[in-house]
C-alpha cells in the first residue's frame, strides 16, 4: 500500500472543516447517524481564528 | 536483466470537473495542491492554493436542484451530453441578476470561476441521463 499524502505546513489562518449531512435529524435518536459529504479548509474568522469566517451567518446554531 | 517495461501511465489532459453526490456539488480544480476553500454565496465557492492564495479552481453547490431547475428546462439536452461549466455559469449569473451587480466581489468571483471554466474548455464528469435520475 502507498500513500501519495503529503505533509504540508498550514497557515496560521486557516481552520479544517468537515461537513456532516445528519441522517436523523430532528428525531429523538441518542446516536447521531449521519454521512460526511466533504471537507478541506476555510479561511478563519478574524475575531475567534478557531471558528470559520463568517460563521455566524453560514450555520444555524453553534452546538458547541 | 530486466525486460519488463513500465506501462504508460501518461494519458491526455482532461479538463473535467467532478460532480460529488453526497456534497450534491460540482468540484473543478486545475492543479493538485494544499487548498482552501472561499465561499462566496451558497452556490459558488472559490478554490484557492492555500499558501499562495492563488486560484486554483471552484466548487458549485446545490447543483441538482440547479441543474433541474434552470438548466435541464432551458437547454435543449440530450441524455449522452456533457454540460459545460461556462454554460452553469452563465445560467447561474442570469438567474442572480441584479444581485450580482449590487456586489462587486461575487460579481468578481463569477467572472474568474467562468473564465477558468472558458480556458479548461471544461465539462461535468457524467452525462445529462446521470445527473437527471
Amino acid at each position: 500500500m502507498v500513500s501519495v499524502a503529503l505533509k504540508v505546513a498550514v497557515p496560521q489562518d486557516v481552520v479544517f472543516v468537515v461537513y456532516i449531512r445528519l441522517n436523523n435529524l430532528g428525531g429523538k435518536h441518542e446516536t447521531v447517524v449521519g454521512t460526511v459529504t466533504h471537507w478541506g479548509f476555510v479561511e478563519a474568522d478574524p475575531n475567534d481564528p478557531m471558528l470559520p469566517i463568517d460563521y455566524s451567518s453560514r450555520y444555524y446554531t453553534r452546538l458547541w | 536483466m530486466n525486460t519488463h517495461l513500465a506501462p504508460d501511465l501518461r494519458s491526455p489532459y482532461q479538463p473535467l470537473a467532478m460532480y460529488l453526490d453526497d456534497a450534491d456539488s460540482v468540484e473543478y480544480v486545475r492543479r493538485d495542491v494544499a487548498c482552501v476553500y472561499r465561499r462566496v454565496d451558497g452556490f459558488l465557492t472559490l478554490v484557492l492554493d492555500l499558501n499562495t492564495k492563488e486560484l486554483t479552481g471552484f466548487r458549485l453547490k446545490g447543483f441538482r436542484n440547479f441543474f433541474l431547475k434552470h438548466l435541464k428546462p432551458r437547454y435543449q439536452l440530450l441524455d449522452d451530453d456533457f454540460i459545460s461549466l461556462v454554460s452553469v455559469i452563465e445560467e447561474a449569473v442570469q438567474v442572480m441578476g441584479d444581485a450580482l451587480v449590487s456586489h462587486p466581489e461575487r460579481k468578481d468571483a463569477y467572472r474568474q470561476a467562468r473564465k477558468m471554466a472558458f480556458e479548461g474548455k471544461a465539462k461535468i464528469d457524467r452525462p445529462i441521463s446521470g445527473m437527471a435520475a
